[in-house]
């Protein structure tokens, strides 16, 4: 039985080729996209799970006002682990070090000066394997604290680096830069990272010499991690450290000196204005458990990501189950004498319903396997746009990824299967077998709703894609105010050449200046797109505004091609007074301050002490960072030199013979600043990554979009075909009657246009909602292209059109008196 | 075998009864070849539809064997199907997606008769209608007439009591269609079969032995047939 069973359905498979294709390869696409989210998604909630005690292990930073602007920052003061240490007895074990963000460069040969890897690394004390348990899968972990030099490596950086992993007792050069000296890292444990994967990122782990800071540990911030005795209140624990930590601080702060000296809280909040003019303070104590996907400290957490990409992946396994839905439903019309039949012959009801699911799960078996074959062969590109390396065979998670999407498997099997089976077993053999049997030949209302979801998400996901390419083109085509072509900048390494002055710097100037295809040097404390760091005030008229300060040679808006609009830029020649007396401000910062030309006398804090300086110039407004940013009011500074160190040497590149260019500026930069490892840096592939979040969600909302289009459209031509097929006769009739063909073609088509209608404008609004939200993350944003949803709405109602009459065709020329004949 | 009394069929349409069958009462015997006749629209597909059990009466009592069919489960009466009747149709409604002789297999399958016995007879019946050699084709390769009669084994092979035959020569040509009428009536001879077909044609009725006219869904006449 089941085997006949297995045949019928495979030969009705075969029978209706087109609609079986487009069946299988649109759930293949749907299951595809879903099986690579799952693989994101396992992957980013799958940190620090081999860690047992991991929901009582806590990161640990304050948040304060001081002097009226906001300090966040992931560290807190070494003050906290003493408060914790000796105050809180219900935790457990407490541990500081330098554990995020620091990066190191190491390599195998010490001659082999190029080929250097950069690894981050963790700087922990000795209690960091009591509250965060890593397992050496070679050595030991805490032989790491017998030595300064002794470290604790990665499985994976120890395979990148050696090509194999049993690497205990082999030695890295360490490249500390050209300031310090070289040191040889023994290796003494490998930990394994696929299995032990960690929301922190190093690769490399060392002993934190406390004893180093002396009394001044208690000032220096660290990341501090702490781990909960079992079954401890987690949120009144948290409380008690932060009030505690609080006063211990205002204590140290309020210099009383006595042992008795007891602050409460209230009047340790009211020392630490007094004193350092704190307003607010709190810790802030994250469970690690969550720190990739929400921290505090991100401002796009992986959550909204994951949310997003699951609402995607579920919105086209939806629509693919759908198509399924509907085409089933329709070639139902075909199996109506099987059904019938069968009856007769004395099939049960279950008997056939089982048959029908079994042929749904032919059916989702194969698209599966399909599915598999194209998560495999699109995964390089995903690992590309996420820049990632997801894998789907060959780790650890193949069985999970392979069970969870077996579990979606058998829901789609119910959730497309199951209608079409109820309505097939449920045909009444003597209507069925009476003769001509036609069930209803419009569109029943399950129907219309599936259809009008389908293309409801598909056109909201198109007109998104849409906006968000047209924001992108904009931020691609806005005038930045500099221009961002062929300007490349270096850091200088060498303490003696970074403070010079612009006499001092002339020499080197002059030497990359006589380089073929070097327009242009100049320096500035940062790079031309990155934020400086510095800030000033600056008083007019009473109004005193805070301004980021850039401290840059005479020569920098020339070199940059930045506009002065107003005045003049800065000049060699009078950079005696200048350095003194003048000052360049963007045209944010003359707006804010309500300046209305140049020559004005203006005051700023220098040292403390306000200094009179005159505007010389208004430079246009520079694009220095993202455009989720605000353009700052900024000064730019030809003063200071000896301490705000011009350490970037930005240059100014003609087009031609760039490589060769770039050739002899390597080549002359290893003379000037001599066993340094210079990055260049290119201005326009800066402003390319600060768009590239943007850039990976376009891509994404674009692949979604065309795929859940491309599976309506799909559905839409199996629906249209089959719709004419079984009013043919209908169509025979008409044609008798002396319709033309334009009017039959307006009868099929109405039907399919007024739903496409009722989802354009379902899909408008939410695209709407959608992109306006969007566009909350810009500063500089374009006002709503509403140009494209007229665009993408007339596309999709012509596409409709263009669908249907394809599929329609052929019924409306066939010979009406064929289609009459047989009764 | 089946006794009918009092057999009502109507539908309510905004209050008005449209009748389709009135007061059918008759009785049919073990070995009976009954033609029902009649023009169309008289109800005599609705009649045979009632005592294959397709369709239920509004009203009165049917009996199969003895069991009071209208007071049965859906899976009682599918028993009687698999076990007492087969059915023949004038569109042959043999299933396209599977061979001959898969087509004749279906219903062993739903009595789960045993895979070895069900060879023995689907081999059996091939051989006794000359089919041997079409047994791997599939429906729309064969002619009408040869179509019919693989729905004739189908039904005979279950061996049933009872063949319901809805104009089964309806669509064959004259000289099939003759082929087809003496296979019933050997049937119904030699084997004991009782058949009950409906029929337009005069000379398809002679081949039975009793004939019931329908007129407007009334029995109008109940006569014997001697050959």
């Amino acid at each position: 039985m089941f085997k006949l069973n297995l045949k019928i359905a495979w030969r009705n498979l075969w029978k209706n080729k087109a609609y079986s294709a487009i069946n299988i390869f649109g759930l293949a696409a749907g299951l595809a996209g879903f099986m690579i989210i799952l693989l994101y998604i396992n992957k980013e909630t799958g940190y620090d799970k081999w860690n047992p005690d991991l929901k009582r292990t806590y990161i640990v930073a304050a948040d304060f006002t001081k002097n009226g602007s906001e300090n966040k920052g992931s560290k807190i003061k070494g003050l906290l682990s003493n408060v914790i240490t000796e105050q809180i007895s219900e935790v457990n074990a407490v541990s500081i070090g330098n554990i995020e963000g620091r990066k190191l460069d190491v390599r195998i040969k010490k001659e082999d000066k190029e080929n250097s890897t950069q690894f981050e690394y963790a700087s922990v004390d000795s209690n960091f394997f009591k509250v965060y348990p890593l397992q050496a899968y070679y050595g030991k972990m805490e032989d790491i604290y017998l030595d300064q030099n002794f470290i604790a490596i990665s499985y994976t950086a120890a395979e990148k680096m050696f090509g194999t992993t049993d690497v205990l007792n082999k030695v890295l050069i360490n490249n500390r830069g050209v300031n310090a000296p070289e040191a040889s890292l023994v290796i003494k444990a490998v930990w394994d990272d696929r299995k032990q994967p960690s929301s922190f990122g190093f690769d490399l782990i060392f002993k934190e010499n406390l004893d180093e800071y002396g009394n001044q540990l208690a000032m220096t911030p660290f990341t501090t991690i702490f781990k909960l005795k079992d079954g401890m209140d987690q949120e009144k624990t948290i409380q008690k450290i932060n009030d505690a930590y609080i006063i211990a601080f205002a204590k140290m702060q309020s210099g009383n000196s006595d042992a008795n000296f007891s602050p409460t809280k209230s009047q340790a909040l009211k020392i630490l204005n007094e004193k350092e003019g704190i307003t607010a303070i709190k810790l802030i104590t994250e469970p690690i458990a969550n720190l990739n996907l929400s921290s505090f400290y991100t401002s796009n957490p992986k959550q909204t990501t994951i949310y997003i990409l699951c609402a995607l992946a579920s919105f086209l396994i939806i629509i693919s189950c759908i198509n399924y839905t509907n085409l089933a439903l329709v070639l139902a019309q075909t199996r109506a004498k099987e059904v019938g039949v069968k009856k007769v012959l004395g099939a049960f009801k279950s008997s056939l319903i089982h048959q029908f699911f079994s042929e749904t799960g032919i059916q989702c078996i194969i698209s599966f396997l399909l599915a598999l074959i194209f998560a495999e062969l699109i995964l390089p590109q995903v690992n590309q746009i996420l820049s990632d390396n997801l894998t789907l065979f060959g780790t650890k998670d193949v069985w999970l990824i392979l069970g969870q999407v077996t579990l979606i498997l058998i829901g789609i099997m119910l959730l497309s299967g199951a209608y079409p089976a109820l309505v097939l077993a449920g045909f009444l053999p003597a209507k069925v077998l009476k003769g001509n049997f036609s069930s209803s030949t419009h569109i029943g209302s399950l129907r219309k709703v599936l259809v009008v979801f389908q293309f409801t998400v598909a056109i909201a996901l198109v007109i998104s894609f849409g906006v968000i390419y047209a924001q992108l083109n904009f931020m691609k085509q806005k005038d930045l105010g500099l221009k961002k072509n062929q300007l490349m900048s270096v850091r200088i390494a060498k303490y003696e050449t970074r403070h010079l002055n612009p006499a001092g710097f002339e020499g080197i100037k002059n030497r990359l200046l006589a380089i073929k295809g070097v327009e242009d040097v100049t320096r500035a404390t940062e790079q031309p797109i990155n934020d400086s760091g510095f800030s000033d005030d600056i008083t007019f008229n009473n109004t005193t505004l805070s301004v980021e300060s850039r401290f840059i040679d005479p020569n920098y808006f020339e070199t940059i091609g930045a506009k002065i609009i107003q005045g003049r830029s800065y000049n060699y020649n009078l950079l005696s007074t200048d350095s003194v007396q003048s000052i360049v401000l963007n045209e944010t910062a003359v707006k804010q301050l309500g300046l209305s030309k140049t020559d004005h006398q203006i005051s700023i804090t220098r040292n403390g002490d306000k200094v009179k300086v005159n505007v010389v110039g208004i430079v246009k407004d520079i694009q220095a960072y993202g455009f989720d940013k605000e353009i700052m009011p900024t000064a730019y500074l030809v003063n200071d030199y000896p301490t705000h160190w011009r350490a970037n040497v930005i240059f100014r590149l003609s087009t031609q013979n760039l490589h060769q260019t770039m050739a002899n500026i390597k080549a002359a930069w290893a003379i000037i600043d001599t066993g340094a490892q210079p990055k260049f840096v290119y201005a326009d592939e800066v402003f390319a990554k600060m768009n590239n979040s943007y850039e990976v969600s376009e891509k994404i909302i674009f692949s979604f979009g065309i795929v859940t289009l491309m599976v309506s459209i799909f559905g839409l031509i199996g629906f249209a075909a089959f719709n004419a097929k079984m009013r043919i006769k209908e169509i025979a009739v008409r044609r008798i009657l002396g319709a033309t063909t334009t009017s039959l073609l307006k009868l099929l088509n109405i039907g399919f246009v007024k739903l496409v209608i009722v989802s354009m404008l379902l899909a408008d609004v939410l695209a709407y909602i959608y992109m306006q939200k969007w566009f909350n993350e810009f500063a500089y944003r374009i006002p709503m292209p509403f140009g494209i949803f007229i665009i993408v709405n007339l596309s999709i109602i012509l596409l409709t059109i263009l669908t249907v009459s394809w599929q329609s065709i052929r019924a409306i020329k066939e010979n009406p008196v064929k289609a009459l004949k047989y009764e | 075998m089946i006794e009918l009394k009092n057999i009502e069929k109507y539908y309510a349409n905004k209050g008005v009864k449209s009748y389709i069958l009135r007061h059918v009462t008759t009785s049919i015997k073990q070995g009976e070849f009954i033609s029902i006749m009649g023009p169309s629209g008289a109800g005599k597909s609705t009649l045979l539809n009632i005592l294959g059990m397709l369709e239920e009466p509004t009203y009165g009592e049917y009996h199969f064997m003895g069991e009071d069919v209208t007071a049965m489960n859906e899976r009682k009466r599918i028993e009687l199907y698999r076990n007492h009747i087969g059915f023949v149709f004038q569109a042959y409604h043999l299933i396209d997606e599977m061979t001959v002789a898969e087509n004749i297999e279906a219903p062993l399958l739903y009595k789960k008769i045993p895979g070895a016995e069900r060879k023995s007879r689907i081999a059996d019946v091939l051989d006794r209608f000359n089919m041997v050699a079409k047994k791997d084709l599939f429906p729309n390769q064969l002619s009408g007439g040869q179509q019919q009669l693989v729905g004739i084994a189908r039904a005979l092979v279950a061996q049933p009591s009872i063949i319901l035959a809805d104009e089964p020569t309806g669509n064959l040509q004259s000289a099939q269609a003759e082929q087809i009428m003496d296979l019933f009536k050997k049937l119904n001879e030699e084997e004991g079969i009782t058949i009950l077909q409906v029929t337009h044609s005069e000379k398809n009725a002679q081949y039975g032995n009793r004939i019931l006219t329908i007129e407007d869904g009334v029995i109008k006449e109940d006569v014997s047939v001697n050959n």
